[in-house]
């Protein structure tokens, strides 16, 4: 069940009637019950497994706990690296079981649903095992009690508008949420619905338009013109933003119908002034996570291991970050899938995240010299197209079926020949209107906040006909398909 | 912010009424921007589903759009000629069309053009490239049968205006700024392509199409029921297989099946997948697939003759 189709707006609805319905001390067997169904209308079978290492991490929790409480402390390593391993088993089973005639989807339970036939993966279990790891470190670390009501526990991995694709909660955020469940009050439920709007305009105006074109280049690149390959680059950067937080949009207003504040996943991260900037706007939940759980700890590690000041002439503090960064940017490549791109898509961030790191220094004596604030316009004006450039450079690894197409797009791109392909007019004119629109909706967010309200007047018939409008080009120019999500396939 | 519970439901009251008012007016806009379309996609499906009164009706997909000139069928056979082809359809959009007009008007001929696959596609595969005519689903029954084929919630989707005219404004407004760009109103839905074939730039086919694809099994229904209707109407129905550049067409399990329905209901068919008048003569084709302005005149006169003799032989027969 695909957010974007109508059967998921019955679900949540009548999710909601019999969550509102039920006493508040057995809500969360409700949205337990939900979660449940909704994971079950993928791969029913890939419910059991998720239960199971729900299970698992459950008991991991409460001995950690207990371990740690008698002074006889385990190491939250083994539960760890059980959790990568069970991930990693998935993500990459071609590579460990390299048999070309043995493949699970030879079996008939992993054929439910055709759509997802190609992927082994457990839908969201990437998301789920961060969820978990993330779960046990802070328990490690003291900041949370374990879970002890399995229930409870249970919704914190199959709350049914994050499961599939995210945002990777945190226990501190959510576990406190789902013990006292409240019920939304009108304004929580007119902001959900607020957003839920917003992540369909996003989802089917602009991202599933964008993909007609997108496609129609990426899927046959070698007959595309430098031109149109730059163009289908940058449009995908639209494409991937606007389909990933049209989908964080719709979960988390969904969760706000129920009473719950998920976290935000996008701050308008094309508006970014920096790489650095691009990442802390960019799937926060996750980005966050890996400067938490493995930047972060990866670099105290360092630290404590380097006692030099300088290693072959280089400051220690640079070889940290460089290496930290590196190898932070591998693990979210290789997050992202199992393939060589993915790999080299990492690994350029970390590369020129840790040339910008090199010349923070010399950035910081040049806008002295020239008198330039970071907050002046003159600075992002001149920032915000760079970074948006470099993040679409990157984006060619990510899009491409392989390294081998993203180095020949690479190559064909700087001729810039030929001319610029523009398929059925009408999905190129749309694609444009939908990009122009989202544009200008984040331009004002970021710059203008408090200005030309029109979604978050006071005025409340402003506001509706703002939405009204809104729901009205839903309508008219949206893709109604029930094209997946992107990232639900990471 | 404290609001009064009668006033939340009163809000919400007004924002379902804004809804449904946008939506009546995207219905109104919309309908009179298709009753102001002159050329273009929508004049064409418009004027085929509830004004054309022709003689000779051609369908099909792009074969049937760009071979078929209705002025050489017209010289040859004294009748009016109207060509409802369609680019890129299947089945499924010409059994709507076809249903719809013949309820409202039955020509003396309809000229069936069938791709030799034509029947392997599935409901599915056809549906979305269908959507053209959803515009036309609210007052038209088996435009709005056909596109929900059966489903309770497509049905309910098609009776939002909104939803009907998704993704229409351009196609709509086209017309406007460019004009005869869908097809020239004097070509009478005939789409004639200029130009010809390089054949230095096109790679031989050597593969010779021998499908057995299976065929769908609702496909084969709607095609009886289009000769069917055809029958009970005495309309002619002649079944035409459009030639291609190269001779890759053997047989198919679509042409097998088409062949036996139109013996089933006596109607003729016509199969120049293998006629060297036209195979391989570059100056009568535009692509590999499609004739050019002067194959597709030749082309036509050539089936207009061939009706010609049908019609002649069925007249000697009835007498």
């Amino acid at each position: 069940m695909v957010f974007n189709s109508l059967n998921y707006l019955l679900f949540v609805l009548l999710s909601w009637l019999a969550f509102n319905a039920f006493p508040q001390n057995i809500r969360w067997a409700v949205l337990l019950v939900s979660g449940i169904l909704f994971y079950l209308s993928f791969v029913p079978v890939f419910a059991l497994l998720i239960l199971l290492l729900g299970g698992m991490n459950y008991r991991f929790g409460l001995i950690l706990e207990r371990k740690k409480l008698s002074g006889k402390p385990v190491s939250v390593a083994w539960f760890v690296a059980f959790n990568v391993a069970f991930l990693a088993l998935f993500k990459y089973f071609d590579y460990l079981v390299p048999v070309t005639d043995f493949s699970l989807l030879n079996w008939r339970i992993f054929q439910t649903f055709p759509e997802i036939n190609h992927w082994i993966i457990p839908i969201g279990l990437s998301y789920i095992s961060f969820t978990l790891i993330s779960y046990l470190i802070e328990i490690n670390r003291g900041k949370i009690q374990a879970e002890r009501n399995a229930g409870v526990f249970a919704v914190y991995l199959f709350f049914f508008p994050k499961v599939a694709q995210g945002p990777i909660e945190r226990p501190q955020n959510l576990l406190p949420q789902l013990r006292h469940l409240k019920t939304a009050g009108y304004l929580m439920i007119v902001e959900g619905l607020k957003l839920i709007v917003w992540g369909y305009f996003k989802k089917l105006v602009v991202a599933d338009r964008l993909a007609i074109y997108v496609d129609a280049v990426y899927n046959n690149y070698s007959n595309h013109s430098g031109l149109t390959l730059a163009f289908a680059t940058v449009l995908y950067a639209f494409q991937l933003y606007a389909d990933f937080s049209g989908y964080t949009d719709i979960a988390i207003g969904t969760a706000k119908l129920f009473g719950i504040d998920l976290t935000q996943n996008f701050k308008r991260p094309y508006l970014s002034t920096s790489l650095k900037d691009f990442w802390s706007r960019w799937h926060i939940t996750f980005s966050s996570w890996l400067r938490d759980y493995l930047f972060l700890p990866l670099a105290l590690y360092f630290s404590r291991k380097m006692k030099k000041n300088r290693y072959a002439g280089v400051a220690t503090e640079l070889i940290i970050y460089t290496a930290a960064t590196l190898i932070t940017f591998v693990i979210c490549g290789l997050w992202h899938g199992e393939t060589l791109n993915y790999l080299a898509w990492g690994l350029l961030f970390g590369i020129m995240l840790s040339i910008a790191n090199k010349m923070e220094k010399s950035n910081k004596m040049i806008r002295k010299k020239l008198h330039l604030k970071k907050e002046s316009g003159i600075y992002k004006l001149i920032h915000i197209p760079i970074t948006f450039l470099l993040v679409v450079f990157t984006f060619v690894f990510f899009r491409s079926p392989s390294l081998d197409g993203a180095l020949d797009i690479l190559n064909r791109i700087p001729s810039v020949q030929g001319s610029l392909f523009t398929g059925e007019p009408d999905i190129f004119i749309y694609s444009l209107l939908g990009i122009f629109l989202l544009i200008v909706f984040d331009l004002k967010q970021e710059f203008f906040e408090n200005r030309f309200r029109l979604f978050e007047s006071k005025k409340i018939a402003i506001s509706m006909v703002s939405y009204a409008l809104l729901i009205g080009l839903i309508g008219l120019f949206g893709v109604f398909d029930g094209g997946q999500f992107i990232y639900f396939q990471f | 912010m404290h609001i009064l519970p009668y006033k939340k439901i009163f809000l919400v009251l007004i924002f379902g009424a804004m809804i449904i008012l946008m939506d009546i007016l995207t219905g109104m806009t919309g309908s009179s921007l298709l009753s102001l379309q002159r050329d273009g996609r929508y004049h064409k499906i418009g004027y085929t589903l509830d004004k054309c009164k022709e003689d000779i009706v051609i369908v099909g997909s792009s074969h049937a759009e760009s071979n078929f000139c209705p002025h050489s069928i017209s010289k040859v056979l004294r009748k009016s000629c109207w060509n409802a082809g369609r680019g890129g359809q299947g089945i499924l959009y010409w059994y709507m069309m076809y249903k719809t007009m013949i309820h409202r008007h039955a020509p003396k001929i309809i000229i069936l053009n069938i791709e030799p696959n034509a029947l392997e596609y599935s409901a599915n595969q056809l549906i979305p490239r269908a959507n053209l005519l959803k515009p036309f689903a609210k007052n038209h029954r088996f435009i709005k049968e056909g596109l929900s084929a059966g489903n309770k919630i497509e049905e309910w989707k098609l009776s939002s205006n909104l939803y009907c005219y998704n993704s229409t404004l351009v196609y709509f407004l086209r017309p406007f700024f460019q004009k005869g760009k869908d097809g020239k109103p004097e070509d009478l839905g005939w789409k004639p392509k200029d130009g010809q074939i390089n054949i230095t730039e096109v790679k031989k086919q050597k593969e010779i199409v021998n499908s057995y694809k299976p065929v769908q099994h609702n496909m084969i229904r709607m095609l009886q029921e289009m000769m069917v209707l055809a029958a009970k109407h005495h309309i002619l129905l002649v079944v035409v297989y459009s030639p291609d550049f190269f001779p890759y067409t053997r047989a198919t399990t679509t042409m097998q099946t088409t062949n036996s329905l139109a013996s089933k209901y006596n109607f003729p068919v016509l199969d120049y997948t293998k006629d060297t008048n036209f195979i391989g003569k570059p100056h009568l084709f535009y692509d590999i697939q499609h004739l050019n302005r002067e194959g597709a005149i030749l082309f036509s006169r050539d089936i207009a003759e061939k009706v010609k003799v049908i019609m002649l032989s069925t007249q000697s027969n009835i007498q």
